[in-house]
């Protein structure tokens, strides 16, 4: 969808346009919605002209977001209660300023916030101008920003993997909330989960802040900060397990198989159940493909002697069979 | 899926090359013509657009009534996008 450039609106039908969306940001009564509606009907080029308010509106802002007057991330046009009202017609005008203004004209020392999320069953990766790479896990969320003094991530949930490109004078930073980690080139795994935020790093050093305290993790090491205790552990890991999700699998070292399942869910629209809870407290270790729902409680049900069949929305449930059961 | 960020917005939608290619030439427009804006409209627009102040803040950094503030933002409305899409 397009504004249609060949078509010339007169500059009276913009300046109606214009007093329109005034009214409609305040909201109309009902003697102005069928006038509204006439003025709509009346004319077609009166949808084009709205459509162009509204991108012009997106252009002003992108200016905001350039100049740095707007700091809130994935801003949006104001919607009026009675703009919602007008449904698919202005939503339309509105969609068309969308696509109209994409990320424009950023300099590498300033961009606007930008925010990343992988949806359930994706895995998403990233470039940026600096050759960094990020790799977002399904059901992640983050934001990036990039200023003329540094690289900010905020990691909002899930987990991301990052290939730093060195550059001494511009650290990235990487704020899990209660943990932020420092960082001038190197690759490494974050995990926020409920309780803690694991570290795991490849290659390079991180320096990780919490409180007033900061630690230095290597290479080969994963370190585990308990957010209710805030005490950080650290202990050895094989690099080559590290964020094995961005190549489709998943490593296990001794963790329960709720967990694992868990895990295996972010993949999946259709997922794995466990029907028996004490069988959530089984421990689990080794690298999974993460190829479907079918495979994996395959696996799991020649491992455990489980018993695996398909539910009517296609899930996978898994129970002790009766000669386990005894 | 592998998108350079520095393009995400052009490249995380479904919009086709022209769209993207469209934006960035009324972006460039945009500028250009609050440029060719008379300089109280010009800043009427970007006081109360860009900088995001209300009628009342834009009426007394410019030393206007509320009335004219409206007037102003509304002609640099009109005359904007009469240059942005109308006159490519």
């Amino acid at each position: 969808m397009t504004i249609n450039k060949n078509k010339v609106i007169s500059e009276q039908i913009l300046a109606e346009a214009v007093d329109w969306a005034n009214l409609l940001e305040v909201g109309l009564d009902d003697s102005q919605q069928i006038q509204f509606e006439a003025w709509l009907a009346k004319d077609k080029m009166a949808t084009e002209a709205l459509a162009q308010y509204y991108a012009l509106l997106s252009l002003a802002e992108q200016k905001a977001e350039n100049t740095g007057q707007v700091i809130a991330f994935n801003r949006k046009p104001k919607r009026s209660t009675s703009y919602a009202k007008w449904g698919a017609l202005i939503a339309a005008g509105l969609a068309i300023a969308i696509i109209l203004v994409p990320q424009i004209g950023r300099n590498d020392d300033q961009q606007a916030p930008i925010h990343l999320e992988a949806i359930q069953t994706r895995v998403d990766n990233y470039e940026l101008a600096d050759t960094s790479r990020i790799w977002l896990d399904s059901m992640s969320e983050a934001i990036f920003e990039q200023t003329s003094s540094s690289r900010l991530m905020a990691l909002k949930s899930g987990r991301v993997f990052l290939d730093v490109a060195h550059d001494k004078s511009k650290p990235f930073i990487i704020d899990s909330g209660d943990v932020q980690f420092v960082v001038k080139g190197t690759s490494f795994e974050i995990d926020k989960q409920e309780n803690k935020v694991d570290l795991s790093v490849e290659t390079g050093l991180v320096e990780i802040h919490y409180d007033d305290v900061v630690t230095a993790v290597g290479r080969g090491n994963i370190a585990s900060f308990d957010l209710k205790d805030r005490r950080l552990e650290l202990a050895p890991i094989d690099e080559s397990k590290i964020a094995l999700w961005r190549e489709n699998k998943l490593y296990f070292d001794n963790v329960s198989l709720s967990e694992v399942v868990d895990e295996f869910n972010r993949y999946f629209e259709a997922g794995i159940i466990l029907n028996d809870p004490d069988l959530g407290a089984e421990k689990v270790s080794g690298v999974y493909e993460i190829t479907g729902p079918d495979a994996f409680s395959d696996t799991l049900a020649e491992l455990f002697s489980l018993d695996v069949h398909k539910n009517t929305l296609g899930e996978v449930e898994i129970s002790r069979t009766e000669a386990t059961d005894k | 899926m592998h998108v350079p960020i520095y393009d995400l917005a052009l490249t995380n939608d479904d919009t086709s090359l022209d769209d993207k290619l469209a934006g960035k030439e009324s972006y460039r427009r945009f500028e250009e013509g609050l440029q060719k804006l008379p300089q109280d409209e010009r800043d009427a627009f970007e006081l109360h657009r860009v900088q995001s102040r209300t009628l009342p803040q834009v009426a007394e950094e410019l030393d206007v009534s509320i009335a004219r503030v409206r007037k102003l933002i509304n002609r640099s409305h009109t005359k904007l996008m009469n240059y942005v899409w109308a006159k490519s």
